[in-house]
Parts: C-alpha cells; sequence; structure tokens
C-alpha cells in the first residue's frame, strides 16, 4: 500500500477532475474540491493510526526509481514531525476550501485547482525524504501560491506575488547548489551518488565547505521562515492575498522553513549550527520583538496579524536554535499553534472583510453588540495566539522560553518581552474592534456569523483547546523523532547517544505526559480523540518507571564525555540555579532535571487554565 | 563503395529528399503548400528513423564524417526540432502572407547542414555543414520580403555570418599549419604528442580561439550575439523557433566535438576564456531580457541566457558535462518550440502577436494554450519537475563536480533573475483582463504545442530514457585517425 504516494497525489487527482468540469458547475466544482481534500485528512489519520511513535526514524518509506545516474529517487517517508505537520495540512487545507465559497467568486476552478495542487505540494515537501526530491516539491509549491496571490488578491497583487515568488526564489537556488554539493561530497566518500536523506546526514566535508553549504541553506530556509531581517515579503503577500491563501501562507508554507531547519540545517550541519546557533536565535529575538512592535501600530488587521507571524515565528526560531529537547519540542509544538491560531485568526478577519470589504481597526468598533457569535470565536482565537494558559498557545511559548532561558539568558528575557508584547497588540486590536459604541453606522446591521462560517472555525477553535489542555499525543508522536534529530550532533560514541535517546523516551518525559494527561481529564476530555487515550495510557505504564530508574544508574560520565556544544550553554544556565554541580557534570542528566521540573510546572499550569479560562468566556 | 556509403546513408536521403521537395513544389500548382509541408514532415521521419542506429564505429572518406552515436542523437534532435517547425509554419506563413515554396526544402536542407556539422570529423566537412546551414537560414530569415525588418534581419544575418564564418576558416587554417592536418583526430594527436614548441603551442591556441568565435556566432554566446536579437525578431517566428533550437543545436554539435573533445588537451588553456564567456553571455541574456516588452525578443534574449548555461557545461569539460548538455539541448528545444509555437498558433494577418500585452487575459480566453506557456515559462526558469529544471540540474552538477563553484554560484543567481521576466508572462497570462475575445489556436501550430508541452513535462518527470541516450552519445565519439 503506498499511502503516502495516496496522501499526496489524491489532490491532484481532484484539481485534475474539478478542472474537467464545465465552467458552469460551480456548486458541483467546489463540492469535488472539498471531497479531494477531505480524502488526504482520511489518509493522514490513517498514517497516524499506522505510525509507530516509539521510533524516530522515517516510517512507511516508498521508493521509486527516478534519476537513476544521479541517484535521486522518488524516496517518501514520514517522522513525528513531519506527521505532525502532515495533520495540520490536511486539517486545514478542507477548511480552506470550504470557506472559499464565502470568499472567493471569480474563477473559482482556477482558485480551486490552485489551492489542491498546492496541498499536494506541501505534503510532498512534508514527505520527500530525498534532498532532490525534495527540493522539486518545494520549487513547485511556489507556483500556485503565486498564482493565489497574483489572480485573487488585492489591488497590490502584481507586486506582492512576484516579491514572493523571488524573495523565496533567491532562498531556494543556493540551496539546490547546496544540495548537489552534498551530494557529490557524498559520492567521493561512498563512492555512490546518493541524495536520500538518510544517506546525506553525516556526510563528512571540510569546515568551510559545511559553512558555506549551511549558509546556503540557511538563506533558503530563513526567507521562508521568514527571519528577520528577511521578513518583508510576509506583510506584502499576506494583505494582498485572498483569505485562502493567508491561512495556507501561514498555516503550513511558513513552516516548511522550520521544518527545513530541523530535517536539513539541524542534523547535517551540526557542528556549524552549534557555532551558528546563538547568532540565529538572536535574530530570533529580534524578530520576535521586532514583529511585535510593529504589529502594535497597523492600523490593517490583516498586516497586524501577518506581523504578529513574524514575531510568533521568531519564537518557533529560537526554540530550534536553543538545540536542546525542551526548546525544539516546544518549537514544533509551536509550528502547530501557530498553524491553528494564526489560521483561525485570517479567517476572522475575513469574515468581516466580505462583510464591509475593508480591514481597517478604525472602521470597525463595538461589534460585540453586533455580532456576539463572532467576538466570542475572535476572543479564544486571539488569546490563543497570545499564550494564554488552557489554550495552545502556552504551551508552545513556555517550552520555547524555558528552552531559550536554558540556551542564554539574555536572549530568553528579551523573548519574554515578545509575549507580554503579544498580549498588547491583540488586546489593543481587540478592544478597537469589539468594545464601545458602534461608531459607524455601515456597521450596525452587519449579520453575525453564518453556519458555514462557524462551522469552519469551530475546528480550529476546538483544536486550540485539546492543544491546549492536553498536548500529550502531540508530544508522544514527535518526541522520539526530535531526539533522532539533535542525536546527529553528537560525535561521540553511539553507546553515549543510545541511552541518552531512551531515557528521554520513556523516561521523565513519560512521567511528564502521564500527569499532564491526568491533570487536564477533568476540563473537558469528552472530545478527545479516542485513539489518543490508549496511546497515553500506553506510555503511563511500565516504560516511565523502568525508565526513571535508568536515568541515574546511566550517567555515562565513564564513558568519554561528547563534545557537545549545544549542550555546554544549557549546563552553564543550569549551574547557576542548581547547586547540585555533580549532577550537572553530565549534561544528560541535568536535562533530565530540568525535564521533570518542567513537567511538573507543566502539570501545575494545565490546571490552573481549567479555571482561568471559564471567566473569560463568560465575560 | 556501396558498402563505403551505408554509414551516410541519412544524409544522403535527406538531400535526396529535400531536392525532390523542392523539384515537386517547382512544379506543383497548389497555393498552400500544405502537401509539400507533409512531405517534409515524411522527409525528416525517414532520415530520423535511420539515424536511430549508429552506422558503425568508424569514420568514412578519409576520416572526414562519422555516423556515431553522437551523430545520432543530433540527427534525431534536429530532425524532431525540423517537424516542429514545419508544422508550426503551415498556418503561419499563410497568416503572415508568405507562399514560397521553396520555404520547406530551404528548412530541410538546413536540417542537413546540421547533421552534416555533428557528424563531420574533419573541420572542412563541419564548415560545409555551418555554411549549408547558414545559408538556408540567411533565406529563411528573409522570407518576410514585403517587411522592412525581416530584409534587415537577413541581411544581417547573413553579414555576420560571413564575417564570422571568415573567422573560423582562419581558426581552421592556423589550426591546419600547426598541426598538419584538419581532421579532428589527427589534431588531437598532435596536440597530446607534445611535440609543439612554445610559439607553435600560442599560434594552436589562437586558432582554437577563432575557431570558438565563429562558432560562438553561430550559438549566440556574447559578445557574438548582437545580430540574434533584431534577427530573431524580425525573421517569421517559425524560422525564429527554428533558429533558437536546431541552429543552436547545430553549433553545439560542431563545438562540443571540436572544442570539448578534439581540442581537449587545450582545456587548461580554453578554460578562462569559455568561463567568461558563459558567465558573461548567461548575465547580459538575462538582465537584457528583463527589460523586454517584446515577447518575440525576449524569448531573443532567453536564448542567449541558454547558450551561457550550455556553455557551463562545456567549460566544465567532462563527458558528464557534455551529456548534460545534449540533454539540456533537448529540453531547450521543447520548450521553445512550445513558447514560438504559442505565437505561430496566435498570429494572424496584421496582427503578429508578438508583445507581451498581447497575451494579456489569455488564462481567460484560452486557458490551454496558457497553461501550455506557463509550462513552457516554468520550464525557462528551470522549475522543477520541467525539462529545463533537469537540464540544469545536470549540467550544475556536472559543473559542481568539475570544482566550477563560482561559475554555478552565478548561473545559480541568473536563474533568479530570470524568472522574473518568465514569470512576468505568467503575470500578464494570469492576472491581467483579457485585451480582446477567445483566441483560437491554429490546428496546426496546436498540435506542435501540444506535443512540445507533453514532451517538456515527460523529460521533467521521466528523463531517464533520453538522458541515458546522451550518455550513450557521448561513451564513444569518433574523431578520425
Amino acid at each position: 500500500m503506498r499511502l503516502l504516494s495516496l496522501l499526496v497525489w489524491t489532490p491532484a487527482i481532484g484539481a485534475l477532475l474539478v478542472s474537467a468540469l464545465p465552467k458552469e458547475a460551480e456548486t458541483l466544482m467546489r463540492r469535488v474540491a472539498v471531497a479531494a481534500s477531505l480524502a488526504p485528512l482520511a489518509i493522514g489519520f490513517w498514517i497516524w493510526r499506522l505510525f509507530d511513535s516509539s521510533r524516530g526514524d522515517f516510517q512507511l518509506i516508498e521508493t521509486l526509481p527516478w534519476l537513476p545516474s544521479l541517484g535521486a529517487s522518488y524516496r517518501l517517508g514520514v517522522d513525528g514531525i513531519s506527521l505532525l505537520l502532515i495533520l495540520l495540512t490536511v486539517v486545514l487545507t478542507p477548511l480552506v476550501l470550504i470557506s472559499a465559497a464565502d470568499s472567493v467568486h471569480k474563477r473559482v476552478k482556477g482558485y480551486l485547482v490552485s489551492m489542491l495542487m498546492l496541498e499536494t505540494t506541501m505534503l510532498g515537501t512534508l514527505v520527500a525524504i530525498d534532498a532532490l526530491l525534495f527540493y522539486v516539491f518545494w520549487e513547485m509549491m511556489l507556483i500556485p501560491m503565486y498564482l493565489i496571490i497574483g489572480v485573487w488578491g488585492g489591488e497590490r497583487r502584481m507586486y506582492a506575488s512576484i516579491k514572493f515568488i523571488l524573495f523565496t526564489m533567491v532562498g531556494s537556488l543556493p540551496m539546490l547548489a547546496a544540495i548537489i554539493y552534498l551530494g557529490l561530497q557524498h559520492a567521493e566518500a561512498s563512492g555512490t551518488l546518493s541524495f536520500a536523506l538518510t544517506d546525506l546526514y553525516g556526510t563528512q566535508m571540510s569546515l568551510r565547505a559545511a559553512q558555506l553549504c549551511f549558509f546556503a541553506f540557511f538563506l533558503g530556509f530563513a526567507v521562508k521562515v521568514p527571519m528577520w531581517p528577511l521578513h518583508t515579503w510576509l506583510p506584502d503577500a499576506h494583505v494582498e492575498a485572498p483569505t485562502g491563501g493567508s491561512v495556507i501562507l501561514a498555516g503550513v508554507l511558513l513552516k516548511m522553513g522550520t521544518y527545513g531547519f530541523l530535517r536539513f540545517v539541524m542534523p547535517l550541519f551540526p557542528e556549524v549550527m552549534a557555532g551558528a546557533a546563538y547568532w540565529i536565535g538572536a535574530l530570533a529575538v529580534i524578530g520576535i520583538v521586532y514583529g511585535a512592535l510593529v504589529a502594535m501600530v497597523q492600523p490593517d488587521m490583516k498586516k497586524l496579524v501577518a506581523y504578529s507571524s513574524v514575531s510568533h515565528l521568531g519564537f518557533v526560531m529560537l526554540g530550534l536554535a536553543s538545540l536542546n529537547t525542551v526548546g525544539v519540542e516546544g518549537a514544533v509544538y509551536q509550528m502547530l499553534n501557530h498553524g491553528v491560531s494564526t489560521g483561525a485568526l485570517f479567517l476572522l478577519v475575513g469574515v468581516v472583510y466580505e462583510r464591509r470589504h475593508t480591514r481597517l481597526i478604525s472602521e470597525y468598533g463595538g461589534l460585540w453588540k453586533v455580532m456576539p457569535v463572532y467576538a466570542i470565536c475572535f476572543l479564544i482565537v486571539m488569546l490563543s495566539s497570545i499564550g494564554l494558559p488552557g489554550l495552545n498557545g502556552f504551551v508552545g511559548e513556555f517550552l520555547i522560553l524555558m528552552g531559550g532561558f536554558r540556551f542564554d539568558k539574555v536572549l530568553g528575557a528579551i523573548a519574554v518581552s515578545g509575549v507580554v508584547l503579544g498580549a498588547a497588540y491583540m488586546l489593543w486590536m481587540y478592544q478597537r474592534v469589539m468594545f464601545g459604541p458602534v461608531t459607524n453606522p455601515a456597521n450596525e446591521s452587519m449579520p453575525d456569523m453564518s453556519r458555514r462560517e462557524l462551522g469552519v472555525i469551530a475546528p480550529l477553535i476546538a483544536l486550540a483547546v485539546i492543544m491546549g489542555v492536553y498536548p500529550a499525543p502531540f508530544f508522544d508522536m514527535m518526541r522520539e523523532s526530535v531526539a533522532a534529530t539533535l542525536a546527529h550532533g553528537k560525535k561521540g560514541p553511539a553507546t553515549i547517544s543510545q541511552p541518552h535517546a531512551a531515557t528521554h523516551g520513556g523516561g521523565a518525559h513519560g512521567a511528564a505526559v502521564t500527569r499532564g494527561g491526568a491533570a487536564s481529564t477533568a476540563p473537558g476530555d469528552a472530545a478527545l480523540p479516542g485513539a489518543a487515550s490508549p496511546r497515553a495510557a500506553m506510555q503511563a505504564g511500565p516504560p516511565p518507571a523502568a525508565g526513571r530508574h535508568a536515568v541515574h544508574p546511566v550517567p555515562p560520565r565513564l564513558a568519554p564525555r561528547p563534545k557537545e556544544v549545544h549542550f555546554s550553554s544549557g549546563g552553564k544556565a543550569g549551574a547557576t540555579d542548581k547547586p547540585a554541580a555533580n549532577d550537572l557534570s553530565n549534561p544528560n542528566v541535568a536535562i533530565e532535571k530540568l525535564r521533570k521540573r518542567l513537567a511538573d510546572l507543566k502539570a501545575a499550569e494545565q490546571q490552573a487554565p481549567a479555571q482561568g479560562k471559564a471567566p473569560a468566556e463568560a465575560h | 563503395m556501396t558498402q563505403a556509403m551505408t554509414p551516410i546513408i541519412p544524409l544522403l536521403v535527406a538531400c535526396a529528399w529535400a531536392t525532390m521537395v523542392l523539384l515537386i513544389e517547382a512544379f506543383s500548382s497548389s497555393r498552400r503548400f500544405v502537401g509539400v509541408a507533409w512531405l517534409t514532415v515524411v522527409g525528416l521521419a525517414v532520415v530520423a528513423a535511420l539515424s536511430m542506429q549508429p552506422a558503425g564505429d568508424g569514420a568514412v572518406y578519409g576520416n572526414a564524417i562519422a555516423m556515431d552515436g553522437y551523430a545520432a542523437y543530433f540527427n534525431v534532435l534536429a530532425c524532431v526540432i525540423g517537424i516542429g517547425s514545419v508544422l508550426l509554419s503551415v498556418d503561419y506563413l499563410h497568416d503572415a502572407g508568405i507562399f514560397q515554396g521553396e520555404y520547406y526544402p530551404l528548412m530541410f536542407f538546413a536540417v542537413a547542414g546540421v547533421v552534416v556539422m555533428a557528424a563531420a570529423t574533419d573541420l572542412i566537412v563541419m564548415f560545409i555543414g555551418l555554411e549549408t546551414m547558414s545559408m538556408a537560414v540567411y533565406v529563411l530569415a528573409g522570407s518576410l520580403k514585403n517587411q522592412m525588418r525581416s530584409n534587415e534581419a537577413s541581411l544581417k544575418y547573413f553579414l555576420l555570418g560571413a564575417f564570422a564564418s571568415a573567422l573560423l576558416l582562419y581558426g581552421i587554417a592556423l589550426l591546419y599549419v600547426m598541426t598538419g592536418t584538419t581532421v579532428l583526430g589527427g589534431m588531437h594527436a598532435a596536440l597530446t604528442s607534445g611535440t609543439l614548441a612554445g610559439s607553435d603551442h600560442l599560434v594552436v591556441v589562437l586558432g582554437t580561439g577563432l575557431v570558438l568565435i565563429g562558432l560562438g556566432f553561430k550559438i549566440a554566446a556574447v559578445p557574438f550575439h548582437l545580430w540574434a536579437p533584431d534577427v530573431y525578431e524580425g525573421a517569421p517566428t517559425s524560422v525564429t523557433a527554428f533558429m533558437a533550437t536546431a541552429v543552436k543545436a547545430g553549433g553545439f554539435a560542431a563545438l562540443l566535438r571540436t572544442a570539448m573533445i578534439a581540442l581537449a588537451p587545450l582545456h587548461e588553456q580554453m578554460m578562462p576564456i569559455l568561463w567568461v564567456a558563459a558567465a558573461v553571455t548567461m548575465t547580459v541574456g538575462n538582465l537584457v531580457a528583463l527589460r523586454q516588452a517584446s515577447l518575440k525578443r525576449m524569448l531573443a534574449y532567453s536564448s542567449i541566457a541558454h547558450t551561457g548555461y550550455l556553455l557551463v557545461g562545456v567549460t566544465a569539460g567532462t563527458d558528464a558535462a557534455g551529456a548534460a548538455v545534449l540533454f539540456y539541448l533537448a529540453g531547450y528545444g521543447a520548450m521553445n518550440l512550445v513558447a514560438f509555437g504559442i505565437m505561430c498558433a496566435v498570429a494572424r494577418r496584421g496582427d503578429a502577436r508578438e508583445s507581451i500585452a498581447d497575451y494579456a487575459g489569455l488564462g481567460q480566453t484560452n486557458p490551454m494554450l496558457a497553461l501550455a506557456m506557463t509550462i513552457a515559462m516554468l520550464s525557462l526558469t528551470g522549475i522543477p519537475p520541467l525539462g529545463g529544471f533537469i537540464g540544469k540540474l545536470y549540467v550544475f552538477t556536472a559543473a559542481l563536480d568539475a570544482g566550477l563553484f563560482w561559475l554555478v554560484g552565478i548561473a545559480v543567481f541568473n536563474s533568479v533573475i530570470s524568472a522574473a521576466y518568465y514569470l512576468g508572462v505568467v503575470r500578464t497570462m494570469y492576472f491581467d483582463p483579457p485585451a480582446g475575445g477567445v483566441v483560437e489556436a491554429r490546428p496546426y501550430a496546436a498540435v506542435v504545442v501540444a506535443a512540445a508541452t507533453v514532451v517538456t513535462v515527460l523529460l521533467g518527470v521521466a528523463p531517464a530514457p533520453v538522458l541515458a541516450a546522451a550518455a550513450r552519445a557521448f561513451e564513444k565519439v569518433v574523431l578520425g585517425a
């Protein structure tokens, strides 16, 4: 069963079907398109069922020859990180296609075809585990997005679309050169030309070559994320894109950049990454603060959300740059959060835009009275974006800040201000749009959200709540893969990295998950997916106990201490606030300790929201 | 004697068939020449079929010509492009008001010229092939007799072409003086034997340089490209399509066998020249293309830019790079036939539709043509998974393998620049409101466009057979003893 191929190509088949329909049959077209995007949703969950989260390597691998003389092949596979992003993609796309019924009225067929092709290329990017195939999907992804912005966009769509594509290409073509170079280096070492990721990992090359390749990859992904100061295409693209385009752009496309860091930069160049981590973290923190400050002064709601994306993606990059398990797991989680929250925010901005054809904050005011349901939905989504405990944003931001502090205290401290600023610009916007008297007569007779609009937002709100109170299944899925990604940085003997991964897998973290899960059963687990509970129960079973005991006997102080640059700063930060220095001589143990503390904190925090959220909603 | 003739049967058939077409046309009374066109197509198909199998490993006629795998590849390529160009011409000539029956035989002769250039193992024979091809194309470029710019194109092409031919001949003469032969194999032997003294060596390098200039003119490498935009623009679009693809393939066929294989011992000395030529050619082509309002002229500069990418492969000089260049030429031919084919398909008498603005809203007025044009533009940009991407991928890989990091860097940067103007066409087609009503495509041209589009996509998705053919062509290139 070629499940991954099925996943990738069903939207494309749907696009073919839609394009074969006559121009007049608009309703039918829309239905076919939604159906074609629901199929990958089902396949995505099927893959989740088959996925073995106790392994950190690629699973469900498929291989077909493609360019035999270059050793490039059509090679697909998933790990926990890509699976999470796949699920995000297959959830968001049907919602966008459903909402298109409200927002897209001209050249409908082209829009649906572009959106479905975009889904195919996004999923392809996520499942490709051959570097060249990845590049193929990565570049193909640009074209439908270019058309979506350019054809269905706002007034300055020409400028925005060409800027979007040129920025991305400037980043990605050097990456192609770097990919080829890596393949050639691998061929030199092993005798066979191959672009399979598993072959490329661990390719030996001179430091200078590694630095150049790192820079090429960095540029490609940093533009996409986008990291400050390469972000300028993003606000333009968002403001001009139609609602659906913005949702997918913010929800999935930007994650491709951070995904690229996880999939390529961190495992391929661990040494260079460790050296550059501080600077990446610094850029990320600048992005956090800069994005938040600029968002504060935006008169246009969509632009405000766009700049908030710059800020949020800064958090993700900070988590990745921290290079410790907490930070990276938080970053992966925050990628999902941002997809859900910001996707929902763009959808909500689209709701009033369809009614008034303006997104200026000053045009609104007092919507709370006119559109109460809308105001409540907006409130929940906004709070999840701010990072209110109990909603999804909190978990991710908290872990990232945790990792960030251990990575570098100053950066962590500045990043925290981003959280405060984030609350400020969001709440201020909310206040201006929703509260006060209805000043603009045009707003007086606005209808509240329709059933369809509500139906599109509801799943995202549900996800925001679930991910806030019960994050365990998501962490279960990514844990081994994140460990495997970070393990590439270890140059020491294999015996060191093995127990390290094992303790992460079944040890303290497993216990934390159990406790978190238990704490969260109170507020509302009726909505939880059935599959998740037994999974968590399995994790909570015997392995944690065994694993936790195993943590202490293992101390690999006997073994030569591995030269792990990315742990040294963590150890340094930990040493200042923790007297048990003997434990800290081993970075792995230090991390376990912090992990446990974090787990406790998390469990405590997760109870708080249950109480904190209720008044917020009743307000 | 008959046995000695077997290898060159494709060539003989080509010349005989072209002559036959010429005679039949002269004595027929039809005014639309569709029959003549079909006769030409069948002839080209026969030549392609005959060339499929390389005939023998050696050079014949005093080491003058060798129908090896290398020649076979170019024969098939030139014939296929020829068929495409002929079919593009059928409706276009009628719309443009060209009623010269000799048009098709001339195109056939031009293909025969390419065949000779690809098969020549003697520089004199190569020169004959070059002139056969060029003479035919000079006339073809001027076939819009009542249009000034077509006349100008023809004259300009002829004068500059004659100048380049003279330089080429001078180069051949210098090489002959120093090595005592015009046979490629002999030259190769003389250069590798190390019998040349220091000053003699300089003359050899000079001769090689002049040969490169002569061929550089045909492939429109900077700074010998100045004729290209005017000639491409002035010539009938169907001829431009042929020039951009088949003539360029012919130029590279001669260039690769001469410069890359026979004169390989001089690669060290030639490398800096080729390096600079490649870098300058692609940069100039792309930068000037950015500012063009005419699609035809833009494609002319784009063709110059692609010469630059192809020269990157020549600069690398390895067998892998050679095979990559061969594949690139096939992909390049397919995508250019799509682009020029669409121009032919929508051209009407009095409304040539040659500016980019004429294609505004094509996405709504003719979605299929717009899709084909989009695929061509994306492929020219090098967006995967299309033929143009695989071509670039292989050329860049070979060049990186040869250590040409900076040159590949420049090529990559150029690809980004090129995205701006290629995507500009896509933007006009989809983002701008339509200028007129529904645009119908002429049937013959539509068939060519459809076929070439399919080939462009297939070369990207399943390039393995053509890649294998290109690699085989380079496996054993005959130079003659």
